[in-house]
């Protein structure tokens, strides 16, 4: 199996199909974290394959091979921040009503994650997402983020403890 | 499943724990407490739980992604159509900050020199005194022509332009010929104008412009015989002025030329060498040559010279190109008279001349010595007579050139007055110059603009 620096040397040296194994290594993590950054799954496909493109025009511009992970989140997170200042979301979560999370028999499952976290404020969103979704480092997150490492740690802890915090409320109301 | 909270100070530690981000000493530390405190252990356990729901809940739809092909084919389409500038603003940004630049700049400029100029109504109402008191010397005298011309310099503003003071002149000439319409028709029509006849500039105030108009020909006598002067107060500059008339010579007039000339020039020394080579060039001579340069005065440099009549006009065209002419005086001297009256002696003194030598023909024995004494001072006094016509001849061939060529300002160091009037030169010229460049940005955005946001929307169109 080839390193992202292996695959990354190849792209640049006009092979076309080795990106698409980067593609096929990154894109549904992209699409998961680009889905809980804007809250729409078919949106998040749609900034996902942009984000696939532009990398490739902008390649020349990765330093790190071995980080193109972040740098691909990177990428996604500029054009999911564009995507969400271009269109207003016609949905308020904090509007909708608690029951509409609920669909399962179970309760444990009853809770619509994506809806629910969606309800967390966007620093939190992105800490989340480059942590557990991409699964970046935290001198990674930092990179994707633009802050230090150790700001990026205190960053994460304190949206797990939000995260923490969003789901005791919703289980709750449940009565879980 | 209630919310655990973990022992104080060790939330994120347990986060880095769970990231497997601590260090190997941290790491134990933690995994010692962990063995020791349920809370925490609970805590992190919840942290665990949080974390797969979250991953799952995204990751679950994600799984069922595949943008390969598409990303692939969208790659392949874009390497084979031609590459396309994205659309780019037109940079405004820059416009605005030139232009701004350059409108602080000006008004700063505008400022400078608005201070540094010497308010105008100050010069006028100096120029208006100078001019009253020269009308009221000229009503003393009782001249009329004298009176009208300075009446007719009072109209005018103290800027007066070189054509308005040439007309002047012209005025002046009108005014001789109604009050002697003897005058003879101008020989060229040329009046020599400058603004500094007899002296170099100096900072003395305002003084009066004088239009020597040389009436020299027959028939123009006036007050002053053959010559008419009249000066007209013409302004505040700190000089004189001259304009001369050549009027026209025919058969029967006689006149011996003087050509004063005073040129501003930047190498007084230089410029009278070359003056004096083109006098010599056309057959004249030059002579008395002085070369003065006195510490803290502009050095000068004169001589004398004579050319042949024929030759003045040459030699005058090609003197006024070697500098700025800051006064031309041709004074015209009537000599007919006197060669009518040299003429009529030398006559008598022949006519004498001959009746003795016909006497001592009749007979050359016969003759006295007292006689033949008689007979060689007739001769002597025609050879004299002979000798004066000639002298007249010669005087009326050859015309008297006068020439001094100075240089505006001594060679002084730089004094902070200089240093300031050269500045306001310089600042002068800076702020047409910024004005212009403000007006060439103006006049290109305004003709641009339609076309460039017609481009810009365009590509805007087509990239979205």
């Amino acid at each position: 199996m080839l390193t992202d620096e292996q695959i990354v040397r190849r792209v640049r040296q006009g092979d076309l199909d080795a990106y698409g194994e980067l593609v096929e290594r990154y894109q549904r993590r992209l699409v998961a974290a680009a889905h809980h950054l804007v809250g729409d799954e078919d949106a998040a496909r749609d900034i996902v394959q942009e984000t696939f493109i532009e990398a490739y025009r902008h390649l020349e511009q990765l330093r790190d091979a071995a980080k193109v992970g972040a740098w691909l989140y990177g990428i996604l997170r500029h054009r999911a921040h564009s995507w969400l200042s271009s269109r207003r979301p016609t949905v308020s979560w904090e509007d909708e009503s608690v029951d509409e999370w609920f669909v399962a028999a179970d309760p444990a499952e009853r809770v619509d994650m994506t809806a629910l976290l969606a309800g967390l404020p966007a620093a939190d969103r992105d800490a989340l997402a480059a942590r557990y979704l991409m699964d970046l480092s935290y001198d990674e997150v930092a990179k994707a983020l633009g802050t230090t490492p150790q700001n990026a740690r205190v960053r994460v802890c304190r949206a797990k403890e939000r995260l923490r915090n969003l789901l005791d409320r919703a289980e709750k109301e449940v009565g879980l | 499943m209630r919310n655990v909270t973990p022992c104080p100070n060790w939330r994120e530690l347990l986060s880095a724990y769970q990231d497997q981000s601590l260090s190997a000493k941290d790491r134990k530390r933690v995994a010692a407490h962990l063995q020791t405190c349920d809370d925490c252990r609970q805590a992190l356990a919840q942290m665990d739980g949080d974390r797969d729901r979250f991953i799952e809940a995204y990751m679950a739809p994600a799984t069922k992604t595949d943008l390969r092909e598409s990303v692939l084919t969208a790659l392949r389409a874009d390497a084979e159509t031609p590459a396309q500038q994205p659309a780019r603003k037109f940079p405004w940004g820059w416009v605005f900050r030139i232009g701004n630049a350059v409108a602080v700049v000006t008004l700063i400029l505008f400022v400078a020199v608005v201070m540094s100029r010497e308010p105008k109504s100050a010069i006028k109402e100096q120029a208006v005194q100078n001019s009253q008191e020269v009308g009221a010397a000229a009503d003393a005298t009782g001249d009329a022509a004298t009176r009208t011309l300075i009446r007719h310099a009072n109209g005018h503003s103290v800027d007066e332009t070189y054509n308005n003071r040439v007309a002047d002149a012209y005025d002046s000439i009108a005014v001789i010929r109604t009050r002697n319409p003897k005058i003879p028709q101008l020989h060229s029509g040329r009046i020599y104008y400058s603004n500094d006849a007899d002296a170099v500039p100096t900072d003395n105030g305002p003084s009066v412009y004088g239009y020597d108009v040389l009436a020299a020909a027959g028939g123009a006598k006036n007050s002053t015989g053959d010559r008419s002067v009249v000066s007209i107060y013409d302004g505040p500059l700190n000089s004189n002025a001259a304009a001369g008339l050549l009027v026209r010579s025919d058969d029967n007039l006689k006149l011996a030329y003087d050509i004063d000339y005073h040129v501003q020039v930047k190498n007084a020394l230089q410029k009278s060498r070359q003056a004096q080579g083109i006098i010599t060039g056309l057959g004249g001579f030059t002579m008395n040559y002085q070369y003065v340069q006195d510490e803290h005065e502009p050095a000068v440099a004169c001589f004398n010279g004579k050319i042949p009549a024929d030759k003045a006009e040459a030699a005058l065209a090609q003197i006024e190109k070697l500098g700025n002419v800051r006064g031309l005086t041709i004074a015209g001297e009537d000599l007919t008279e006197q060669f009518q009256a040299n003429r009529q002696e030398i006559a008598r003194q022949l006519e004498h001349a001959k009746k003795l030598d016909a006497i001592g023909s009749r007979s050359a024995s016969k003759v006295a010595a007292g006689v033949e004494s008689q007979r060689n001072d007739a001769k002597g006094q025609v050879d004299a007579a002979k000798q004066a016509l000639t002298g007249l001849t010669t005087r009326h061939e050859l015309v008297t050139i006068s020439a001094a060529f100075y240089e505006a300002q001594p060679r002084e160091p730089l004094t902070l007055a200089r240093a300031t009037a050269g500045t306001r030169h310089v600042l002068n010229y800076a702020l047409l110059l910024l004005v212009t460049i403000a007006v060439f940005f103006l006049l290109v955005a305004l003709v641009a603009a339609p076309f460039v946001g017609l481009r810009y929307w365009r590509r805007r169109r087509a990239s979205v």
